[in-house]
């Protein structure tokens, strides 16, 4: 292949989109052309260029969507709903078929109630099927695991309720959740396991908006040592600029211990690349007369 | 608000309930089953839009619009293609519509406007990411602005198929029946809109 046509493959080539052979051709002719491996590295260029422009919406927004979405559903739930069914049943047919209907509706009752055996239960709401075997008589035995959904309403400061939000805090699949969840426990933060489950997720959340809540919840609590641990380990962790902002800034105006602090500062010093998070570590700590890094 | 976000919980994980039968619950009118069917794409779907058309307020619109139009017309859907095809369907339609209105307001305001004078969409944007490194920060703000106007000048349908390969990871397969189209038609509208942003950010990549 020339030239040109490597470089028309390379745009799909980088998706994995080219079939067998092509990206056999590809990587073939990209191993002794230079030119070609350069046109790569460029398109790659472009791409990291494109990632950096990316946005993510806010939880905010997720949060209001969803509530939104919610309330416009239960509307448009109710006024189908509105309308007893035998009505809506009735009005689609023309007089002469009404009879008909209402012939045919008793008739199913009639016969519905004697063919329908007794232990067909409502299907379960969703089913995980663990094995399938045959049985006796060319039958089939299927093992599953059967999950049906509960509700429950009441105070945060009910048990059953806030044990819910609690677990709801460690949602795997859903952050918008985790921080609901998170605003509803927070006026109940002065709960051991609610705090708990806070400093759980600021320091372990994979999403940066969960622990920024978090934080911000934990905010009257910052003297604890639990939550000073917390909070050090993300200002030297954290991979969010804006969660170690807030974290410094909560440690500093929180401190009890001079001394202690210097020493996360320092460390900071020696793995900190955000400018103001620098300037930050090092306004304290020469107010404190301590040196700006360890040796 | 409380009410759902327990009722969610008690859920088991979109992984254990099966996709199917939160569908045909939702069909028999169960809205917890709809909602648990919206969590599992409503991040994907205001990341596109969000993605696409750099409002949060055109996003929320286009999340509200989309998941209507999914809840009012589930009845009619009878798994000839897998939901998140159907939906993805629903919510590149919506967003290629608010892509071509904006693109008919753009036209229409091109004379009135200055050429410095545009509004960056970018910068009203918060950042995916946070660049600490200034030497990229500087390359970034640089490549910003050409990379912006590339995207700008794609035409409604490059930039979708852009988005969703690129960003959302789709297949063309996938993306061609989303747009209703076919895979190679997809292939031949990412190459161009890749092509397109390699002319316009020239040395710069």
């Amino acid at each position: 292949m020339s030239c040109d046509e490597i470089r028309d493959l390379l745009v799909l080539y980088a998706y994995g989109e080219l079939t067998f052979d092509q990206e056999e051709s590809v990587d073939a002719h990209l191993a002794v052309c230079e030119a070609c491996k350069l046109e790569q590295a460029a398109l790659a260029e472009l791409h990291a260029a494109a990632d950096d422009q990316a946005v993510a919406p806010s939880l905010e927004l997720l949060s209001a969507c969803r509530q939104e979405l919610r309330a416009q559903v239960a509307v448009m739930a109710k006024v189908s709903t509105s309308e007893p069914f035998w009505r809506r049943w009735f009005s689609g047919g023309t007089w002469v078929a009404k009879p008909a209907m209402t012939m045919g509706l008793l008739a199913a009752g009639f016969f519905g109630a004697r063919l329908v055996p007794v232990t067909n239960v409502a299907a379960p709401v969703a089913r995980n099927v663990r094995f399938i075997e045959p049985a006796s008589d060319g039958q089939v035995r299927i093992v599953y695991d059967e999950v049906s959904q509960k509700e429950i309403a009441g105070r945060v400061d009910d048990r059953m309720v806030r044990e819910m939000l609690l677990s709801a805090t460690r949602s795997p699949n859903d952050p918008g959740l985790r921080v609901d969840s998170v605003e509803y426990l927070k006026t109940r933060c002065e709960r051991e396991e609610v705090r708990k489950a806070f400093v759980r997720a600021l320091v372990s959340d994979p999403n940066e908006g969960v622990r920024l809540k978090a934080l911000e919840a934990l905010k009257p609590y910052a003297g604890e040592m639990e939550v000073r641990s917390a909070l050090t380990k993300v200002l030297l962790a954290d991979q969010s600029a804006t969660v170690r902002t807030q974290s410094i800034d909560l440690l500093v105006n929180t401190r009890r211990n001079e001394s202690e602090l210097a020493g996360v500062l320092q460390d900071m010093m020696r793995r900190e690349e955000n400018s103001y998070i620098r300037q930050r570590g090092r306004t304290v700590l020469q107010a404190m007369n301590a040196s700006l890094e360890t040796f | 608000m409380l009410k759902q976000s327990i009722s969610t919980a008690a859920v088991a994980s979109p992984t254990v309930m099966d996709e199917a039968s939160l569908i045909r619950a939702a069909q028999q009118g169960d809205q917890d089953a709809f909602a648990t069917l919206v969590h599992s794409y409503d991040q994907n779907v205001l990341r596109i839009a969000m993605n696409l058309l750099r409002s949060p307020e055109e996003a929320k619109d286009v999340y509200q619009e989309a998941f209507l139009r999914v809840y009012r017309n589930l009845d009619s859907f009878r798994f000839d293609c897998s939901f998140p095809t159907w939906l993805y369907r629903i919510v590149t339609n919506i967003c290629l519509d608010h892509l071509r209105k904006r693109k008919v307001r753009r036209e229409e305001c091109a004379v009135a406007e200055s050429a410095g004078g545009e509004y960056n969409l970018l910068e009203a944007v918060e950042e995916h990411r946070a660049d600490n490194n200034p030497q990229r920060k500087l390359l970034t703000g640089e490549l910003r602005t050409r990379i912006d106007r590339a995207l700008s000048d794609l035409t409604p349908r490059e930039r979708m198929v852009f988005e969703l390969r690129h960003f959302q990871g789709l297949r063309l397969r996938a993306i061609g029946e989303s747009l209703g189209t076919t895979e190679e038609a997809a292939k031949n509208c990412l190459f161009r809109a890749t092509q397109k942003m390699r002319a316009a950010l020239g040395d710069y990549a």
